[in-house]
């Protein structure tokens, strides 16, 4: 299929492309989160891209077969709940676009890719209220543009000059974006989809993924090496024909870089279960012996997300539920029980090392309250896909905005199970703005964030999400931080330990705060958090 | 009818928290209501001070416990009353949804010239619909009129609490609505009222002083104000505080301050503090009301 003069994708070909690009942002994943603004160890912004590409492949299975189009929309529907992470939720928006001016296209060629790119990139920039550039949205509208430039050359030259543009446009973002450059990254969001494109042009063209991992967590972009390497896809199949060899069977699909081969049935029919990079070569085997059905590639690590359970489909059981549901997303076992403790019916934890879902912060809300659902999302990367949820609800879930646990704990003492929502959430809101959020970690990496220089290992403290302080200990960063927080005045501090804060801290902190802060009662909380040994909320 | 040809008096329970000299001067009966420690019962505000009270809950492993007059303990009292020379009996009591004592008062009433009243309200916020009530007698009310006043009063006023925890409220079963939303984990600070003779919270703040502010907003939200009050559980320094912030509120007010009775302490427990207002009467309010 690699000597395509003209391009045709049909959905098959679709499928096939986003699976190479699957596998490619895969092997990126781990590079791309450790690109990271904040010198702080929880980027995941490649673990959230990521599982949306998956929802995105998962929700494409119901059109697989069918044309172009209509497989695009089912995987657009499926990013679009899948999403998760504000770079996912934008993925989800592309993907959105990419399905929207497909519509009614049985098989893309050059020309309709084009107008497919033009038209994520319009939908993305539609979807953020105040689009940034030298992000994610920059790249996809720079390839898009380079793209539709190229339309009318040769499908490979096409191809090229978009993934090309894609690259050089991420490389370009420090020079749009400042605090990029301050900190020497390139915009992961936009590495991510620059990944994705060159996973997509490899299934294209049928040219082997390189075998080194492109990202490594910096402004460096490695050269596009180009050679072929293995990667779990637990691939399935039946063959049916006659005088079936199972032995010769295995050795094939050894041969064909399969492992994990089991094969089992009787010479009519066999059973196939193979680990392979490329399931159409396992596929190519079969269909050698006889006929194949039955087919299946999933990749091993595929994450099944709870939304698309046959749980969907449950009513939830709502005659108990409030009338004004709350649902906060939260990590540390202490911050999800004083959201609990507070009535919130339901929190949402992130998973498998990302960010929750739009889809499953819908799911949860439906589960939460009779009318109506307020969701705290508690960090400024759930924002957008607490947002997506809301906008799908159609008015059923309304998103408080909070960017911090302690923001969101003290914004959930103003909620009511019952009443008008929007002046539930109004309240919310409301006491929300009086709390200043500290959050301390430790820098992995040596940069200069919002004018602060950091070491790589330096305790550091962001109020309200901006660096004001680094300095050696975690208990420094923290006063120091505080210090920021209470300017103007405040009365309590509630500090939440996380899972990595010193085991005396419960004891020392209330003097050590005490001295420099007598008139703030200190309050202090097992959150449990991971990545931040401390959370404070000031207000 | 006067007082020439009727002898009203006036009766309440222990829940009013009416100081002793108001109680004194208008000649309320104050029937006690029961604090149990196991076995030990001891009769609100006779056998137990609110002092000696907070000071044991701080001791005991147990919790106390609270209990309703008996039938005949009313009965007595009613039936002492009558034989002193009273013709009728106004018997004004706590909210009967959150306590069995009108109930009992009821019953021990039963067959004598007793009226009862529930106020839907407790501590001060029946005190005052007691007092007012005593006053309006005091000033040659017919029953009638002085019912009419207490059901007025009762009208009128709203009561606050801010607690330290809803820990003994809960304990008590007095948590009517919105009891799954303690907030225990971050200590906060509830503020609650009787709705409908219900406690109901009103709102959860994170510290006393935030949650007194939002109790003085909500007094404030009535005006104009005839009587304001203010309770304190353990903690009497509060009320110095208290006491200018309401006279700023409200200046021509009348001002009463007291302390929570135990029998309403098991319920609110160690630094609660309690401030109302009763908004001056209006065109709903009956003809006569005492000067």
């Amino acid at each position: 299929m690699a000597d395509a003069l003209t391009l045709a994708l049909d959905a098959a070909a679709l499928r096939r492309a986003f699976e190479v690009a699957e596998q490619w942002l895969s092997r990126n994943r781990d590079g791309i989160n450790a690109i990271n603004v904040y010198p702080v160890p929880d980027g995941d912004t490649g673990t959230n891209m990521l599982l949306t590409w998956r929802a995105a492949l998962k929700g494409g299975v119901e059109g697989d077969g069918a044309e172009a189009g209509v497989y695009l929309g089912h995987v657009a529907r499926g990013a679009l709940m899948g999403a998760r992470g504000n770079s996912g939720v934008i993925l989800s928006q592309i993907l959105r676009g990419l399905a929207e001016s497909s519509a009614g296209v049985a098989a893309l060629d050059t020309a309709g890719l084009a107008r497919g790119l033009e038209g994520a990139s319009a939908t993305a920039y539609a979807a953020v209220t105040k689009p940034v550039e030298g992000t994610i949205l920059t790249v996809i509208r720079e390839a898009s543009a380079a793209g539709m430039a190229a339309a009318t050359e040769s499908p490979e030259a096409f191809l090229y000059i978009t993934l090309t543009e894609a690259f050089a446009s991420v490389k370009r973002t420090p020079e749009l974006l400042p605090r990029l450059r301050e900190a020497g990254v390139v915009d992961s969001g936009g590495m991510g989809v620059a990944v994705l494109l060159q996973g997509i042009v490899c299934g294209i063209l049928d040219h082997p993924l390189p075998a080194e991992p492109l990202v490594t967590g910096t402004a460096e972009v490695k050269a596009d090496a180009v050679e072929h390497e293995g990667h779990g896809f637990c691939t399935e199949f039946v063959i049916s024909g006659a005088g079936l060899d199972r032995h010769t069977i295995e050795d094939e699909l050894t041969a064909a870089g399969g492992s994990s081969i089991l094969v089992v049935g009787d010479p009519s029919m066999l059973r196939i279960h193979v680990h392979v990079a490329a399931p159409e070569h396992a596929f190519a085997v079969g269909e050698r012996y006889g006929t194949l059905a039955a087919r299946k590639a999933e990749d091993m690590q595929a994450q099944h997300e709870a939304w698309l359970d046959d749980r969907d489909d449950e009513k939830p059981d709502t005659a108990s539920l409030p009338a004004i549901g709350l649902i906060a997303v939260a990590e540390g076992r202490g911050i999800a029980a004083a959201f609990r403790d507070l009535g919130a019916g339901r929190v949402l934890m992130g998973e498998a090392g990302g960010k929750v879902s739009a889809g499953a912060i819908l799911e949860a809300a439906r589960r939460a309250g009779r009318d109506h659902a307020i969701v705290l999302p508690n960090d400024k990367d759930v924002l957008m896909a607490a947002q997506q949820a809301a906008g799908a609800s159609e008015g059923f879930l309304t998103v408080v905005p909070s960017r911090s646990p302690a923001s969101g704990l003290s914004a959930a003492l103003e909620y009511r199970t019952e009443g008008d929502v929007a002046e539930v959430a109004a309240a919310m809101a409301g006491v929300m703005a009086g709390v200043r959020a500290v959050e301390v970690s430790r820098s992995i990496r040596t940069a200069t964030v919002d004018g602060v220089a950091v070491r790589e290992g330096d305790a550091i403290a962001l109020v309200d999400g901006r660096l004001v302080a680094a300095c050696e200990t975690l208990e420094g960063a923290l006063l120091a931080g505080l210090d920021v927080a209470a300017e103007g005045g405040a009365e309590i501090a509630t500090i939440y330990l996380g899972q990595d804060a010193p085991p005396d801290a419960a004891e020392r902190l209330p003097g050590l705060i005490g001295e420099r802060h007598p008139a703030i009662e200190v309050q202090i909380v097992a959150g449990g958090q991971p990545y931040y040994p401390y959370v404070a909320g000031v207000e | 009818m006067t007082n020439q040809t009727s002898t009203i008096r006036v009766v309440t329970d222990s829940t009013c928290d009416l100081p002793p000299d108001v109680v004194e001067a208008l000649g309320i009966t104050v029937v006690p209501l029961t604090v149990m420690f196991g076995e030990e019962e001891l009769r609100d505000g006779v056998d137990i001070t609110a002092e000696q009270f907070f000071r044991r809950l701080g001791r005991e492993k147990v919790m106390p416990t609270t209990a309703a007059p008996g039938p005949g303990v009313f009965r007595a009292v009613y039936e002492r009353l009558i034989a002193e020379g009273a013709t009728q009996i106004l018997s004004v009591h706590v909210s009967g949804k959150l306590s069995a004592t009108l109930e009992s008062a009821r019953q021990g009433g039963e067959g004598l010239p007793v009226t009862h009243v529930d106020t839907l309200q407790v501590s001060l916020a029946l005190g005052v619909c007691v007092m007012e009530a005593a006053r309006a007698v005091q000033q040659g009310a017919t029953l009638d009129q002085a019912e009419a006043v207490a059901l007025d009063t009762a009208r009128r006023t709203r009561i606050f609490f801010t607690l330290e925890t809803l820990e003994y409220l809960r304990r008590g079963g007095r948590m009517s609505r919105g009891q799954e939303f303690f907030g225990s984990l971050l200590q906060i600070k509830p503020v609650i009222t009787l709705e409908d003779g219900e406690v109901t919270p009103v709102a959860r703040m994170r510290t006393k002083q935030k949650a007194v502010e939002e109790i003085l907003r909500r007094c404030s939200e009535s005006r104009p104000v005839s009587i304001t009050y203010a309770l304190h559980a353990s903690t009497p320094d509060e009320l110095a505080h208290l006491r200018d912030r309401l006279h700023g509120l409200a200046p021509e007010s009348r001002y009463i301050e007291a302390r929570i009775t135990p029998v309403i302490g098991v319920h609110v427990g160690p630094g609660a503090v309690s401030v109302g207002v009763v908004r001056a009467p209006d065109e709903q309010s009956p003809s006569f009301l005492p000067a």
